[in-house]
């Protein structure tokens, strides 16, 4: 099969080279790397500043090396907005990262326990989206997950941001049909154990549509699978989803709605990226003009 | 011939002038100019650089060749952002830009090093740069760049041209190898030539450009 796929919520820092090597295998030609919690809290501004500078730069690099695209998502978690030490430093750094080119949206932003501290950091974070032209990713809290997402679409509908330039992520047979009916993209993290299968998904899709629906693996460092997209694709076709709907979902949707940022070209990202761990980076060899000497 | 820094940046702006790019069209602070002209430019035709490439190699910036539009905006600004810094505040901006930028900003300032005033000033920042694991940002500062042979003490320069052997980096691309190399680089080559043949590894026939005796076989 050679529908190109995305996967637009996936956190490459925490995941080995073997993975990018199986991705792209599986055909999975862009990434989007939310900024998020590193599995226990931060103690220092700079270590916002490194993070973010790590996944704009060596993460970038790294995945060019495998042929796969990175993009990233800049913004300050719902965990960590609870740090009343850090929060107000870290939503001050934004701006200097929100203009950087491999910037795609402001994210992920929104609820882990609805304190006033993270709706604060929401609000502010829905506005510098607003302020950069940039869409915006929202987190949905994984307990009170109903709520969190009635709440959510509130403060999203209060920013005044254009609901077609949000995304709701982790979304759940529940929280779906609100998400859409609000004109939000719905993105689904298809997990091993939690979250959202691949079976599941399809019957959310045999039921909703195709329209404004979004696949990712959410994969991170916890236990979690980087090619749960191919799965979905797969699991769409033995369900006898046509290709230019597989296609339509796993490739276009997350292609359209990234490229609002205006960052993202949908032309660009359709041309492979070549895999030459040498020599190339965004198609340019450093090793122009010569014969690149590579060790068997 | 020396660099000068004025000659530099008329050329600069004239090539700029020429491809109708403003270098602050997009933003009117220079940080926020500086960043998005990789994205605001991404479409922007390369600059032609046929007509002034010769001249800026005699000024000591080589490479233009290869400078994309945001390469050439990001230099240009730049230049005008130091113009009226001290030494100081001249070292402090660069090494920012090149420490919080992301690849493609970092990148910029390194190829354009030479064009800027008083690059001298950047000495820290050039030699930490070539510690970069990103194969792109290290060969901005070590390949078709007068930098290093200017400006690196011997032992970053050979720190350099070691790296460039182990990355795979041809080492006719770094400029000024012949007149830098010496016989403390021929060392580290017969001594990484040896532990890569106990390895049973490929020897780089560009090892011969540093381990040769010197004025000895090519």
């Amino acid at each position: 099969m050679t529908t190109p796929l995305m996967d637009p919520h996936i956190h490459m820092t925490s995941r080995t080279t073997n993975d990018y090597e199986a991705m792209r295998a599986a055909n999975i030609q862009v990434v989007v790397e939310p900024s998020f919690w590193g599995g226990q809290s931060r103690n220092h501004l700079g270590s916002f500043e490194d993070y973010y500078l790590t996944i704009v730069g060596w993460e970038r690099f790294r995945a060019s090396q495998f042929g796969i695209r990175h993009y990233c998502t800049i913004g300050l978690n719902p965990k960590e907005a609870n740090r009343p030490d850090l929060a107000d430093g870290v939503l001050a750094m934004l701006p200097r990262f929100l203009v950087k080119e491999s910037v795609v949206a402001v994210g992920e932003i929104g609820y882990d326990e609805m304190t006033p501290a993270e709706e604060h950091a929401f609000a502010r974070q829905l506005d510098l989206a607003r302020e950069f032209d940039l869409p915006a990713m929202v987190h949905l809290p994984h307990r009170d997950k109903k709520k969190g997402c009635e709440r959510s679409l509130a403060v999203v509908r209060e920013s005044g941001l254009p609901p077609g330039r949000v995304v709701i992520d982790h979304c759940t047979e529940e929280t779906t049909p609100l998400v859409l009916d609000a004109g939000c993209w719905a993105a689904h993290s298809i997990y091993p154990n939690t979250k959202m299968d691949e079976v599941r998904m399809v019957a959310l899709l045999r039921r909703h549509g195709p329209e404004r629906m979004i696949v990712n693996s959410a994969a991170d460092w916890g236990v979690s699978d980087p090619l749960k997209v191919p799965a979905t694709a797969r699991a769409m076709r033995e369900a006898g989803f046509e290709e230019a709907v597989v296609r339509r979902v796993l490739w276009d949707n997350p292609v359209a709605f990234f490229a609002q940022s205006g960052r993202l070209d949908a032309d660009e990202v359709a041309e492979p990226l070549a895999v030459d761990q040498r020599a190339t980076y965004d198609g340019n060899s450093v090793l122009r003009g010569q014969t690149a000497k590579v060790n068997a | 011939m020396l660099p000068s820094p004025d000659a530099i940046g008329a050329i600069l702006e004239g090539v700029l002038a020429g491809a109708g790019i403003a270098p602050t069209t997009f933003a009117t602070d220079h940080d926020t100019a500086f960043a998005t002209a990789g994205w605001r430019l991404r479409r922007a035709p390369a600059p032609d650089w046929n007509a002034v490439a010769g001249r800026l190699a005699d000024l000591g910036v080589l490479g233009v060749e290869a400078w994309s539009a945001a390469d050439a905006v990001r230099v240009a600004l730049l230049r005008r952002h130091l113009a009226d810094k001290d030494d100081t505040e001249a070292a402090r901006i660069v090494d920012r830009h090149v420490r919080t930028g992301d690849n493609a900003e970092r990148e910029a300032v390194l190829k354009g090093l030479m064009a800027l005033p008083g690059p001298e000033r950047f000495l820290a920042t050039a030699a930490d740069a070539c510690r970069a694991a990103v194969l792109t940002t290290f060969a901005a500062v070590a390949c078709d760049n007068a930098y290093p042979a200017r400006h690196f003490p011997a032992p970053a320069f050979r720190a350099m041209v070691v790296k460039a052997i182990h990355l795979g980096v041809p080492l006719a691309r770094i400029h000024g190898l012949a007149e830098r190399r010496d016989a403390e680089l021929a060392r580290m080559g017969e001594d990484y030539a040896r532990e890569r043949r106990l390895a049973g590894r490929p020897v780089s026939a560009d090892l011969s450009l540093i381990a040769a005796p010197l004025g000895g076989h090519p």
